[in-house]
């Protein structure tokens, strides 16, 4: 009955070092379009494209690894286009990795238009309103046309929060299931990987049934899904740090729509290795900056006359100062601009982005080092001013199960 | 010091054009600003909104176009301005570093956008009526003329009074010109005040003023254009709003460059107005054309134009379903970033899905176009074939540009003027499938 595994895989994952004190871990990974470093962001090109940004300004951020959204593709530009036009890669002329979630996130964020049975998901599209379905098996068909380096299962996601526990087993159930149709129908296994996702809405029991099923799967990589959904952080943690414990370590694990630097640096020492999320991309476009000093809302009236850079701390190519052939932008100009003209967006979407993605570099850096707890302290008390009280009780918390005390001096 | 040397004027056998004073045949030149910026004319600059040329990063614009000089308006800046000091003026660099604009691109800096929207309140002695994301509002002259000291623009605009209706009458025609004198000579004192005042001998840089024809007939213009004569030195160049009344400019100031800062027509119209002597266009249609998600490819050649050819298109229509499959480039040859990098499909993909990433696109490549093209011009001139060119490419091109059937980026409120009952001009974003419509499907 249970299909024993994939056989192939594309990709080859290398431990590079361990924390001798929590669960971080630094590792490398080849994929069909090039080596990816581990912990790391993967900011999220929804549509092909990331909000405004050319593939060269991505690729000059450091970023080798982005999302599409197969749901989105699949309807704009269709199938069809993408087979015609040779896949995504091919389309928006990106040379790197492209990850596609299966469209099951869409189930929680359209949940009052979708139908879900075991066949599929029935819903409404946004576009057109025409009645689509959505199974393993055109999931795992459009990932195929889309040709991303990492695909994944389609999922029954609901939202943690949902206090059907009856649904939240079947859910979890059938996930199992939709993973050994999309294993069946998966066409290209050599090139192309596809991740299982671990469900079980924030009961832990049903997180580890679980995990001991998926991982019988032996799929080349592991998500950690349906979180991200509104759930207490203390739950969040409790299940990432519950599927972790039990994970093989030569595999990476990749916890899904997690993009906070806070939830980042915490999820890493609790052993997850890749994160995306949409929210630094989005939050750009609203005028807000992430940086080390917390996040700023630049359309306040308090930055219009403020010549700073964005983040003094930061090397991106909008903070840096022109002498160090930077764009020495400052926060009055993003002020200035922000819902006006679409270029300010552009600017602090490369300076979010660019924030996520060497924030987890800088993670990585001190896994190697042996200095990752020092550097969870030092990022906490940088955007908390060292005001320990100001700490978040989640992430003392859950740190501390991991043996890094916040508190302590 | 600030130079424009006429290097060569074409050489026209259209003996009609040479017969009026002032009005002169297409030339090439050279204009030297004092900050070290040289530019071959005739050239563009690129308008910009809010300080950036619409759609591209700095990074981008440096990187991915040849833009020379940007067209920058201190209205875009001043916002709530006198109740609230703008943060403009209390920044301690300049204009270029505010708007972090590329080491070697030069600002020109002008009260107004173009082409700026009427405003309902006409200007008075010492007011600018202005429009500001904030709603309409006025600009002092005192204000302009000092701010120019501290932003540090390469090229500054006189400001025109110009009236807010159709046909002026003959009273606030002679308002016009008398205003707009006493403006230029606030600005030029300003200017050259700041020269001489500065200490160790050597003399300052100061910014090219360029003065601003009035659109009047010469008759109704006169003592303000005798007065330019008459300050004929201290002038750098002339701004024209609109390109019918190059003629009027009177021999002595043939010499200064001529800018034309809203060429909203295309390229038939800047090829009209090379031809009767513009050296400089602010090319406000190639950011229109961007919107429309309208690909230009026009090219000005010494190619030999049969009469009889079908006309080609100046431009192409990216939303057109034809190309969702299409993996060639934009134009074939196109050594601009779009071009060497993307394809047809991907641009017409981002614009159907309504991402950012078309209009950059679409801006690098059309601006690209129209660098080429006034390349193309100045080597005509240089050559001697630029009756030729211009002859053929009005045989070759159709006279208009392609309609856009798709919708631009969301307009914003300073871009345009509403009038009432207009429908709204941005579609909604989103709306509710489960509401009332949900019958329908």
């Amino acid at each position: 009955m249970l299909k024993m595994a994939q056989q192939k895989a594309a990709l080859s994952f290398e431990l590079v070092a361990k924390c001798s004190v929590t669960r971080a871990r630094a590792s490398t990974m080849i994929l069909p379009h090039g080596p990816v470093e581990l912990p790391m962001f993967m900011p999220v090109a929804t549509q092909a494209s990331l909000k405004g940004l050319t593939p060269e300004q991505l690729e000059s951020l450091g970023c080798r690894l982005c999302l599409n959204n197969t749901y989105h593709l699949g309807l704009k530009p269709g199938q069809a286009t993408l087979d015609a036009v040779g896949g995504a890669h091919r389309l928006q002329s990106w040379n790197h990795n492209i990850l596609t979630d299966s469209g099951g996130f869409q189930m929680v964020s359209l949940l009052k238009l979708a139908k879900i049975t075991e066949e599929g998901v029935r819903f409404l599209s946004p576009h057109d309103g025409s009645p689509m379905l959505l199974t393993p098996e055109h999931s795992m068909s459009l990932q195929n046309s889309i040709g991303s380096d990492i695909m994944m299962q389609l999922d029954d996601v609901i939202a943690t929060t949902s206090p059907d526990k009856d649904r939240m087993v079947e859910a979890m159930h059938r996930s199992v299931r939709w993973l050994d149709r999309c294993i069946e129908a998966h066409k290209y296994p050599e090139k192309q990987n596809l991740f299982c996702i671990i469900q079980g809405g924030l009961d832990l029991d049903l997180r580890r049934e679980c995990v001991k099923e998926m991982v019988k799967r032996d799929t080349p990589g592991i998500a950690i899904g349906g979180l991200s959904g509104g759930e207490e952080k203390a739950k969040y943690c409790a299940v990432v740090r519950t599927c972790t414990e039990m994970l093989p370590d030569m595999k990476p694990r990749y916890v899904m729509g997690v993009g906070y630097p806070e939830d980042l640096v915490v999820s890493v020492a609790l052993g997850a290795d890749m994160f995306d999320c949409v929210w630094p991309t989005r939050t750009a476009r609203f005028g807000n900056a992430v940086t080390s000093k917390g996040t700023l809302n630049l359309r306040h009236a308090s930055y219009a006359a403020d010549f700073t850079p964005v983040d003094e701390d930061c090397g991106c190519p909008c903070c840096r100062p022109e002498e160090a052939g930077g764009l020495g932008i400052t926060k009055a100009y993003i002020h200035h601009l922000t819902g006006k003209e679409t270029a300010g967006a552009h600017v602090l979407t490369m300076h979010n982005v660019y924030y996520l993605l060497d924030l987890m570099r800088k993670a990585r850096m001190a896994i190697i080092a042996g200095t990752y707890p020092d550097f969870v302290k030092e990022f906490f008390g940088k955007i908390y001013s060292y005001d320990k009280a100001e700490y978040p009780v989640w992430a003392v918390d859950a740190l501390k199960t991991v043996g890094v005390d916040l508190t302590e001096t | 010091m600030n130079t424009f040397r006429v290097l060569k004027t074409a050489v026209t056998d259209v003996a009609a054009t040479t017969t009026q004073p002032g009005a002169t045949a297409a030339r090439t030149g050279v204009l030297n600003l004092s900050k070290g910026f040289t530019l071959q004319t005739p050239n563009f600059l690129a308008p910009t909104s809010r300080g950036v040329v619409p759609h591209l990063s700095p990074d981008n614009l440096e990187k991915n176009t040849g833009v020379e000089g940007v067209y920058v308006a201190l209205e875009d800046f001043i916002e709530k301005a006198p109740q609230r000091v703008p943060p403009l003026y209390t920044y301690p660099s300049t204009l270029r570093s505010f708007i972090s604009l590329p080491k070697s691109t030069f600002l020109v800096l002008s009260p107004r956008r173009s082409p700026a929207i009427t405003c309902p309140k006409a200007n008075s002695d010492a007011n600018l009526s202005i429009l500001t994301s904030v709603g309409f509002r006025d600009l002092p002259i005192k204000d302009y003329v000092s701010a120019i000291v501290r932003l540090e623009p390469d090229i500054v605009l006189g400001i025109a009074d110009i009236a807010n209706t159709v046909s002026p009458g003959k009273n606030r025609v002679q308002k016009m010109a008398m205003r707009t004198e006493k403006w230029l000579d606030e600005l030029l004192g300003r200017v050259y005040e700041c020269e001489d005042g500065s200490k160790d001998g050597e003399k300052k840089t100061v910014p090219a003023v360029f003065a601003p024809i009035l659109p009047l007939e010469k008759e109704r213009q006169r003592f303000y254009l005798s007065h330019l004569v008459e300050n004929v030195e201290k002038l750098s160049g002339l701004v024209f709003t609109s390109a019918d009344f190059v003629d009027v400019v009177p021999e002595e100031l043939g010499g200064l460059p001529k800018l034309q800062s809203d060429v909203m027509g295309g390229p038939h119209q800047v090829l009209e107005m090379v031809g009767r002597g513009s050296d400089l266009f602010n090319v406000g249609f190639v950011g229109a054309t961007t919107d429309a998600g309208i690909a230009l490819h026009f090219t000005f050649s010494a190619d030999e134009v049969g009469d009889g050819e079908e006309k080609l298109e100046l431009a192409t229509d990216m939303w057109d379903a034809k190309f969702a499959t299409d993996l060639s480039p934009l134009d074939e040859g196109c050594e601009c970033y779009t071009c060497k990098v993307h394809h047809k499909a991907y641009i017409r993909h981002c614009l159907e899905a309504k991402e950012m990433t078309a209009w950059v696109l679409l801006q690098i490549h059309n601006l690209k176009v129209v660098e080429r093209f006034f390349g193309g011009i100045r080597k005509s001139i240089e050559e001697g074939w630029w009756e030729k060119g211009r002859s053929g490419f009005e045989k070759k091109y159709k006279s208009e540009m392609p309609v856009g059937t798709g919708l631009g980026p969301r307009l914003r409120g300073y871009q345009y003027k509403s009038v009432g009952g207009d429908k709204k001009l941005n579609e909604p974003a989103y709306r509710s499938l489960d509401s009332g419509d949900e019958d329908e499907l």
